[in-house]
């Protein structure tokens, strides 16, 4: 996982957009992408969440945050 | 990271650890490229062309516009956790943009292609010539910013007018007075499908199934068969599916240009000529190349092993399509990546100014 996409789960969609123009515009596979709102992205099953989240966004080569009114609210 | 901000928000709104940090607006073009290069940048890639992901750009620039603020029901990752050295945010202002050129012809090939098959042959059999089981190709153009036409009687004397040169005997968007086969409107289009069964009896090529589709506003889209898949051309050299005339991509495209260019003159305000292809059918075919001037094929050894290959939107000026060398330098950029496909097979331009020749009437 290289590139971990922070948002709201309220902004699946816009997320999903991102996830599009960033497998278009650049060679990444699905697995270099963390997004927990959008298939194909998600966490596995199974592990602690909170956790898995922390060492995801540390670990992440590039974070990329949807800063909407929701996430903002929720942050 | 990175902080795009969406719509209704600005950087002076942003408050607490947010605040004063660098974001990109996802209302701009320019933030969205922007993000795209700094990704590339911290992900130590190489970014795809943009006409590869132009699309992609104003999906996402009208979604961040028209997003829908709904309750906060779960916690997001806070923007604030990670460092600033790995990070972007993205920022939309609430302002409707208008799609790009080359991103309204691609919707507009894209949403043709699916009414061609949810509609135009979804009653035919699975192995129909008319459904293209051994590929087809498609072709889009779009006279950028034109005036659209008054109507759809006015935009058939405008298509009529344009057909007055002919460069093959079986050109794009062409006009059959048959019945049944012959242009009609629908909706806000006129199209034709010349693979259509008339009286009980269907073409049994591919090549004559034609469905085209042109809008008022001067777009232009098209599906169309191989020559090479056709029965009578069927010999012990070749059988459908595993060989492609090296000229006819390259004179598809061209030809398809030139009526564009023709149509163009009815319009007002044409900027210029958005092109875009898609070659399917592709896998196991090999390249035939002229041997004499009388057409005959030699079947080489360069094979695509990709099933199918798209050509990037492009924008060309009405100069670069009014002069010979320079429509051949367009069409030279434009498909030397389909021709790489061909066990790389190097296109050059002299082979491009060659074919272009061939059709004469420039």
């Amino acid at each position: 996982m290289r590139i971990f996409i922070s948002h709201s789960s309220h902004d699946a969609e816009l997320a999903r957009a991102l996830i599009d123009l960033l497998q278009a515009a650049l060679p990444t596979a699905s697995d270099d992408i963390r997004c927990s709102s959008v298939d194909g992205y998600r966490l596995p099953a199974g592990v602690s969440i909170d956790q898995k989240l922390q060492t995801e966004v540390h670990d992440a080569e590039l974070v990329i945050g949807l800063l909407t009114p929701v996430s903002l609210r929720s942050a | 990271m990175i902080p795009l901000l969406a719509a209704s928000l600005t950087p002076a709104g942003l408050e607490g650890p947010l605040r004063g940090i660098h974001t990109l607006d996802s209302g701009s073009d320019g933030q969205i490229f922007q993000l795209v290069e700094n990704s590339a940048s911290h992900l130590k890639v190489e970014q795809q062309p943009a006409p590869t992901f132009i699309r992609h750009v104003n999906n996402l620039k009208e979604l961040a516009s028209s997003e829908v603020v709904g309750p906060d029901e779960s916690p997001a990752i806070s923007p604030a956790s990670p460092g600033p050295e790995n990070s972007t945010a993205l920022q939309g202002e609430a302002k409707v943009s208008r799609p790009s050129p080359l991103s309204d012809l691609s919707d507009f090939c894209t949403t043709a292609y699916e009414y061609w098959e949810e509609q135009i042959v979804a009653d035919e059999p699975a192995y129909s010539p008319a459904r293209f089981p051994h590929g087809h190709y498609e072709m889009g153009f779009a006279l950028v910013d034109a005036v659209p036409a008054d109507g759809l009687v006015e935009l058939q004397n405008r298509l009529k007018a344009a057909r007055g040169t002919k460069h093959s005997g079986w050109p794009p968007f062409l006009e059959l007075q048959i019945d049944g086969w012959e242009p009609y409107a629908r909706d806000n289009f006129i199209e034709a499908w010349t693979g259509r069964r008339v009286s009980g009896k269907q073409t049994k090529e591919s090549v004559f199934s034609d469905f085209w589709r042109v809008s008022a506003g001067g777009q232009l889209y098209t599906i169309r068969g191989y020559v090479e898949n056709n029965t009578w051309m069927n010999g012990p050299r070749y059988s459908p599916g595993k060989a492609l005339d090296f000229d006819f991509p390259i004179a598809q495209i061209v030809e398809g240009i030139l009526f564009a260019r023709r149509l163009a003159k009815s319009f007002e305000r044409v900027k210029g000529i958005a092109v875009r292809g898609r070659f399917t059918g592709l896998e196991g075919r090999s390249l035939l190349f002229p041997t004499s001037p009388i057409g005959v094929l030699w079947k080489s050894n360069y094979i695509s092993r990709s099933r199918s290959v798209d050509i990037p939107v492009k924008q060309v000026t009405l100069a670069q399509v009014q002069d010979q060398d320079a429509l051949a330098k367009v069409i030279l950029e434009l498909l030397k990546g389909f021709y790489a496909r061909f066990n790389f097979y190097k296109l050059s331009l002299g082979e491009v100014q060659r074919v272009i020749g061939k059709l004469g009437r420039f």
